[in-house]
């Protein structure tokens, strides 16, 4: 899974629904990142229509 | 096998937790299943079951009924989730009667399920057990979190989605039922027990 930084607001919504916590907020930058040696491709984060802005 | 055996609680916990569901073997009887989980469907949905769905396609809030039903393919797997061993042994005994052809697979507590298959006039022909968890135990959640996130036996329903639904129940910023609902989103086959979700929401947040 990826993000689009350029979508992203950073709200942290996605979090939450990663079941293997894959995804984080960078404090800095303020965008969502997917660390990919964690996440399994389950697309649950982009089923679970999280994201306000459509950037997973 | 089926990944609903691994729903965790005590006994009183899951009293009220039962999923009905079949299944065709692919190779063996499939053929032609997509018309016999029609039958089904139709079966289980007359005992307004608080969650259903379809691996294939989705469950009964993201995809909805009618979405489903249109979309049985002949290797679905047809889920319906009940709280009561009345309701199953009534699905049981009609489920018997209707002769479909189709491996029909119930999850509950073993005694209570025998009870139903029973007095629908059915013998249980195999029982299997989750082992539970074996790895790196220390890094789960609470018991309580496990209860709600084993409902979903693939694994869909995220621990940190679970303890903010809770926290924002306790703060009044969702109802217990809304934030039950929006769980049982997360699971595609439709096997979360939304009533049950919803006790031990409320229990987590008082």
């Amino acid at each position: 899974m990826l993000i689009d930084a350029k979508k992203c607001v950073g709200c942290g919504q996605c979090t939450y629904y990663c079941p293997v916590k894959a995804i984080s907020v960078d404090a800095e930058l303020k965008k969502a990142r997917v660390d990919l040696d964690e996440c399994v491709e389950c697309g649950a984060c982009m089923r679970s229509k999280a994201c306000p802005v459509d950037a997973l | 096998m089926t990944h609903t055996l691994h729903r965790r609680g005590s006994a009183e916990s899951l009293a009220d937790d039962f999923v009905v569901f079949a299944i065709a073997a692919q190779g063996f009887n499939a053929e032609g299943a997509a018309k016999k989980f029609e039958k089904f469907f139709d079966i289980v949905k007359k005992y307004n079951p608080n969650n259903f769905g379809d691996m294939r396609t989705g469950n009964s809030l993201v995809a909805g009924e009618e979405v489903i039903r249109k979309s049985f393919k002949d290797n679905s797997i047809v889920h319906a989730v009940f709280n009561d061993e009345d309701t199953v042994t009534k699905v049981l005994k009609e489920l018997k009667d209707a002769d479909l052809g189709l491996s029909i697979v119930v999850s509950g507590l073993v005694h209570k399920t025998d009870k139903c298959c029973k007095k629908a006039g059915l013998e249980m022909h195999t029982v299997e057990k989750s082992l539970g968890i074996i790895g790196n135990t220390p890094r789960l959640p609470d018991e309580s979190v496990l209860e709600v996130t084993t409902m979903c036996g693939h694994g869909m329903i995220a621990f940190n989605l679970v303890k903010k639904l809770a926290d924002d129940v306790k703060k009044g910023r969702t109802s217990p039922n809304k934030a039950a609902k929006e769980i049982a989103k997360q699971c595609v086959c439709g096997v979360v027990n939304i009533p049950r979700v919803e006790r031990l929401i409320k229990a987590m947040a008082s």
